[in-house]
């Protein structure tokens, strides 16, 4: 099913580019920091529909990103379900990294300074202390994203349109089915995504208390 | 204790109704293509009739339609096909003595303006260079509808499926046009005039592929002020109603159409 | 009696200035203060934890750091061994990977070896295998 590809692989791509970010804005002093924190945040107080925007922007065939990318290939990411993958991608971000931020902060500094102490670089310290000892916080954090990420739906509209086959995630399909009063296709649509938010959200509740 | 008092009174206060309470508000679910006209002549009726003020709600047909099914507080409906209003016909959701087609439009095809692909009939879409054409979502929207009928017509619907992206309503499809992010889209003319700038005309699809482009309008059943929305639309049927209509490029409804 | 440790340092973090300057010999040396004297913040720097802003800190002759030539040896490399007042024993790690965890520069044998003999030296009972939480 789409919407499992789409929000499978944003959350992965989430996890690879969130942890280390969530690290970097929890443990180091860098310029610009507080800058990269609002931007990371905007995606969730934005309205979908000023990200979806911004994406447009970026990535479109005339984008700063999809420009010069259309004029080397002829391809361009909007109306694929790539767009779909970015744009739940983006979405779902600030949830993980505003959790696994969280994780990593709480996360006794004291176990990092016995480290160095006891010969570990900065990097090995936070792979083989700091990391594990936050995994709770931060698999809570990538079931929330994973969650936002089945749930895209404005930005989603934006960047991949909402093409049956190609990019129609189960929100847009949805929308579509409501749309053209197909309400029994539109309930069984509804029915499953909820089922599969509470089954998520109750596994990040779960997660989240075993988090200390 | 003092903070929630004064959030109460914020809420309170926030809630209040700001309009006169001799004030009319009348609502008009307007097909997004015949957003510039109605706008216009909501200026000169609002002007000639103080205390009535309009509201316009701009979507696709199909998605107006449905607003109404599930019991929108509208007035009065003008959809770009009559598919939309038969439908709501049939439910009873419309007033059907009120019901009148007041204009007609023409579907094009649209290209950006900078797009160096010569199309000039519609079997140059085939062309390998064109990857992505935008058509309104036929299962809910009119321009969408038309196009797919059009291109059943000329043979070229199964053949150009890989490319089409669908769009929300017929100025989102205008859109994605100007911006470049298809290579042509199915609008109305009078849509492409809105973007002259941005978008060009490429050809028009013969008149006979696809069924007349009629727009009815009615007043819903059940509209709050139903003489006032009669009142619009008489307007729109009246000559300078449809000099207004003629400015922005529709065209005349066929005589004897309901 | 050649001096072992030579410190003198100054620092400064919102709200406090430390300003010590002291050496001590062989043996056991103690940092006594009311608290909030500063001794943690010594210690940390002794342990490179804490760059001071300006001052040197030799010990056993080697350099740890000197603010006028620019020495810092990170505390890494300093091979000072620190033990925080909340113990700092890594929850997530057994007994055995917690004494060993030093042992970063012995090939792969020893360094099983080496906890074992020092967990039996301590006289602790529970197997090797078990976590600092169930150690009273």
């Amino acid at each position: 099913m789409l919407s499992l590809r789409v929000a499978i692989l944003a959350t992965v791509l989430n996890a690879l580019i969130g942890v280390p970010l969530a690290w970097a804005l929890a443990r180091r002093r860098f310029p610009g920091r507080a800058l990269l924190d609002l931007l990371v945040t905007m995606p969730l107080i934005l309205p979908p529909t000023v990200t979806g925007y911004y994406l447009i922007v970026l990535f479109g065939r005339r984008g700063w990103l999809g420009g010069p990318l259309y004029q080397m290939t002829g391809w361009s990411i909007a109306f694929t379900w790539y767009a779909a993958v970015v744009a739940a991608t983006i979405m779902a971000l600030p949830l993980l990294v505003r959790t696994a931020k969280a994780a990593f902060e709480s996360v006794d500094r004291d176990l990092e300074r016995a480290a160095f102490t006891l010969g570990r670089s900065e990097l090995r310290t936070a792979v083989e202390v700091t990391l594990p000892l936050a995994r709770n916080g931060i698999l809570a954090g990538l079931v929330l994203a994973f969650a936002r990420a089945l749930g895209e739906f404005g930005a989603t509209l934006m960047l991949a349109g909402n093409i049956p086959g190609k990019t129609a995630t189960v929100p847009l399909a949805i929308y579509t089915a409501v749309q053209t009063g197909e309400d029994a296709a539109a309930l069984l649509l509804v029915v499953v995504l909820s089922a599969l938010s509470c089954v998520v959200i109750v596994a990040a509740n779960r997660l989240g208390a075993r988090a200390t | 204790m003092r903070a929630l008092a004064a959030l109460a009174l914020l809420t309170a206060v926030l809630s209040m109704d700001p309009r006169p309470a001799h004030a009319q508000e009348v609502t008009l679910s307007v097909a997004i293509s015949m957003k510039e006209v109605v706008e216009e002549l909501g200026r000169r009726f609002m002007a000639a009739r103080p205390g009535v003020t309009l509201r316009y709600n701009l979507g696709s047909s199909g998605e107006l339609q449905k607003q109404i099914e599930a019991g929108a507080p509208i007035d009065l409906f003008i959809s770009a096909a009559p598919r939309q209003m038969d439908e709501l016909e049939k439910k009873g959701l419309v007033l059907a003595a009120t019901r009148r087609v007041f204009a007609r439009n023409v579907l094009t095809v649209v290209k950006p303006a900078d797009s160096r692909i010569d199309l000039t009939k519609p079997s140059d879409l085939l062309d390998p260079r064109v990857t992505k054409i935008v058509i309104g979502s036929p299962k809910t929207v009119p321009v969408g509808q038309y196009a797919e009928e059009s291109l059943r017509a000329l043979g070229l619907w199964e053949r150009l499926q890989a490319k089409l992206v669908f769009a929300e309503n017929v100025r989102q499809a205008l859109d994605y046009v100007a911006r470049g992010e298809v290579d042509a889209g199915f609008v109305y003319t009078t849509d492409a005039a809105t973007r002259a700038k941005q978008v060009k005309e490429a050809f028009r699809p013969a008149e006979d592929t696809y069924r007349p482009i009629l727009y009815p309008v009615a007043v819903v059943a059940g509209a709050k002020h139903p003489a006032v929305a009669q009142a619009y639309v008489d307007l729109l049927l009246s000559r300078d109603g449809q000099a207004v209509l003629a400015r922005f490029g529709f065209l005349p409804p066929p005589a004897g159409v309901r | 009696m050649s001096d072992r440790l030579e410190v003198a340092l100054s620092l400064q973090v919102p709200g406090f200035d430390l300003d010590v300057s002291w050496s001590a010999g062989g043996g056991v040396a103690v940092l006594f203060g009311p608290s909030g004297a500063g001794k943690t913040l010594t210690l940390q720097c002794l342990a490179g934890l804490i760059p001071p802003n300006a001052g040197r800190i030799v010990v056993d002759g080697r350099v740890l750091f000197d603010s006028a030539s620019g020495v810092n040896v990170p505390a890494q490399a300093r091979r000072v061994g620190y033990v925080f007042q909340g113990y700092a024993l890594f929850p997530h790690l057994t007994v055995t990977e917690n004494v060993g965890f030093g042992l970063r520069d012995l090939p792969r044998a020893p360094r099983g070896e080496r906890p074992a003999g020092v967990i039996a030296a301590c006289g602790l009972p529970h197997p090797e295998h078990g976590y600092p939480r169930q150690l009273s």
